[in-house]
């Protein structure tokens, strides 16, 4: 342990001397912490690092000091790095799509508000994709949420992926490629049929592959 | 041969020990630490008054992720109920419209007492248990900005940023406490080096995942940033027809949030970085539309600033940046590793 400095004991406002050893260890402890989660943030890990980054977690994971998939790169121009968003088909004399969103204009827009809808409809994407049981559990939630709103039995959740234009296609001729909005550009990563049973349970049955194109709604719902 | 072998190591360890003591405990000025504050507790409130249109939307009784789920995703064994997740919160204990929303103003009441400095001690306990709460209720609607907020005001919880641009300094004042306290401690020293080590943390993992993206090597990443019509704040899609400029500005972004993970270390190039990273995040914010990540960013630059240079400036805004009793105390950004003859100059400019 690093010895005491007569420098720094000397000052004004200094640490006491009996408190420095307990402060460097907690310090140690905890920078070592942050260097595992911080490095090991994303990408496949050694089942080393898996295990000690596990060992770590009740540590790094109470006070959120693991960005885990939080995507600092800002974008790798993947599935993942695309707009998302969440529609919802509602079984009334409205047949427009029901968009689950935040409310509208450029505060949310630059906002964390309108982020979270956005995040959770990407989530619902990847893990729809992925096959995982969990992607159930979401659309169980957006699907009761909607019913009780809107005061209906059924309804079809889907997540919507809204594709990047790439470079190419605004220099091409086809009116169609140009357009950012255009159908070719919105892909339909998970979609399901939602019904509420007899004993106000929420049952799903799973629609379409993953990948066909469904078309835009224009009804939004803040 | 072995007397000189333990004779290096000694050496090494004495050195090594210095040299962490001076870095992380030479009592240092507390400004810093207060001005952040106030920038931190205005962004901290900010993301709770982000909840105000549909808190019960997301967290209530038929909300669009129930605790049941989160739970179940956040498990260690996908579908298992977490009882070995450490994500607490105090908001999956409230469900009702009402209850949210008393927990909600209990929340935003705390980080304005906070922001404002007052009983900053604890104020700032519980506001990182507010803003933590949010945050673990749901990770998976987290971003870059709660990360990095969190970690913001986890530090300055170490330290006691009522001292100065708060409530506190007024209600001492008042009652004539101050008498005699110091304007510097080692608290903020370590609050400082914390915020300052973790930033550069994050600067160095942003840029390394960066320099492994095809997308940033390539020079096409801005574009696939502002084609994204639903997140970015303005339209700049003409760019296309320029691509060298779009490649240029992809690389300034890689290189520059190398260098500064690695020079802002360096007292000479902070101001040529500080000027760097607010047009570089500026320019950012615009195309992604990650508003508030990009301009908590730019406020971290405030944990590299010399205190000096920040109080010279508080007190061009008619702000009250000194106790007429304490001394000037050594900035931390001047870097306490410099050597002995800087802490000679250092000591002898304080008087120590």
């Amino acid at each position: 342990m690093p010895r005491p400095s007569n420098e720094i004991s000397s000052r004004h406002g200094a640490i006491p001397g009996s408190w420095r050893t307990v402060v460097s260890l907690l310090l140690f402890i905890h920078l070592f912490c942050v260097l595992v989660v911080v490095l090991t943030f994303q990408g496949v890990l050694s089942p080393f690092l898996a295990r000690l980054k596990s060992s770590l977690r009740p540590y790094t994971q109470t006070f959120a000091l693991d960005p885990e998939l939080i995507p600092f790169y800002l974008t790798d121009a993947s599935r993942m790095s695309v707009d998302h968003f969440i529609e919802v088909d509602v079984d009334s004399q409205d047949q427009s799509p029901l968009r689950i969103e935040g409310a509208a204009g450029w505060l949310s827009r630059a906002g964390e508000c309108g982020r979270r809808y956005e995040r959770l409809a990407a989530v619902l994407s990847f893990l729809g994709e992925q096959g995982d049981d969990s992607v159930n559990l979401i659309a169980k939630d957006i699907a009761n949420h909607v019913m009780k709103q809107e005061k209906v039995d059924k309804v079809v959740v889907r997540s919507r992926r809204h594709l990047l234009q790439p470079t190419r296609a605004l220099q091409s001729g086809n009116l169609a490629s140009r357009d950012p909005n255009d159908k070719q550009y919105f892909r339909t990563p998970y979609q399901t049929r939602a019904f509420r049973t007899d004993d106000d349970k929420i049952n799903l049955l799973k629609m379409t592959a993953p990948g066909e194109a469904a078309p835009v709604g224009k009804r939004n719902k803040s | 041969m072995i007397e000189k072998v333990i004779q290096y190591f000694e050496l090494l360890g004495n050195r090594l020990g210095e040299a962490w003591n001076r870095f992380w405990f030479t009592p240092s000025d507390v400004f810093p630490c207060c001005l952040l504050r106030i920038f931190v507790g205005l962004a901290g409130l900010y993301y709770l008054i982000s909840f105000n249109s549909d808190l019960t939307r997301w967290f209530g009784h038929d909300g669009l992720v129930t605790t049941e789920t989160v739970q179940s995703l956040t498990a260690p064994v996908p579908g298992e109920l977490a009882s070995s997740s450490f994500h607490f919160s105090y908001l999956n204990l409230f469900h009702s419209q009402t209850e949210l929303w008393v927990v909600h103003i209990v929340g935003l009441t705390v980080l304005t007492m906070f922001t404002a400095g007052l009983f900053t001690r604890i104020s700032s306990v519980l506001a990182f248990i507010a803003i933590l709460s949010y945050v673990q209720r749901a990770p998976m609607l987290t971003g870059q900005f709660e990360a990095v907020l969190l970690m913001m005001m986890f530090y300055l919880c170490l330290s006691s940023s009522g001292k100065y641009l708060s409530l506190d300094q007024l209600r001492k004042k008042k009652i004539n406490h101050a008498v005699g306290r110091p304007s510097h401690s080692w608290t903020a020293t370590v609050c400082l080096r914390l915020i300052q080590v973790h930033l550069a943390l994050f600067y160095l993992v942003t840029g390394l995942s960066m320099w492994g993206l095809d997308t940033w090597w390539l020079g096409d990443a801005t574009w696939w940033l502002l084609a994204r019509s639903g997140a970015r704040l303005a339209d700049l899609t003409f760019l296309y027809q320029f691509p060298l400029l779009l490649n240029f500005w992809t690389h300034s972004v890689v290189a520059f949030v190398l260098l500064f993970a690695v020079l802002v270390w360096q007292e000479l190039a902070r101001p040529m970085l500080t000027v760097a990273s607010v047009v570089v995040w500026s320019s950012l914010a615009l195309i992604t539309g990650l508003v508030p990540y990009c301009a908590l960013m730019i406020v971290g630059n405030i944990a590299y600033a010399r205190a000096e240079t920040l109080r010279s400036w508080g007190a061009r805004w008619g702000w009250q940046t000194t106790n007429s009793e304490s001394f000037e105390a050594p900035s931390i950004s001047n870097p306490n590793i410099a050597g002995p003859t800087t802490l000679r100059s250092r000591h002898q400019s304080t008087g120590v």
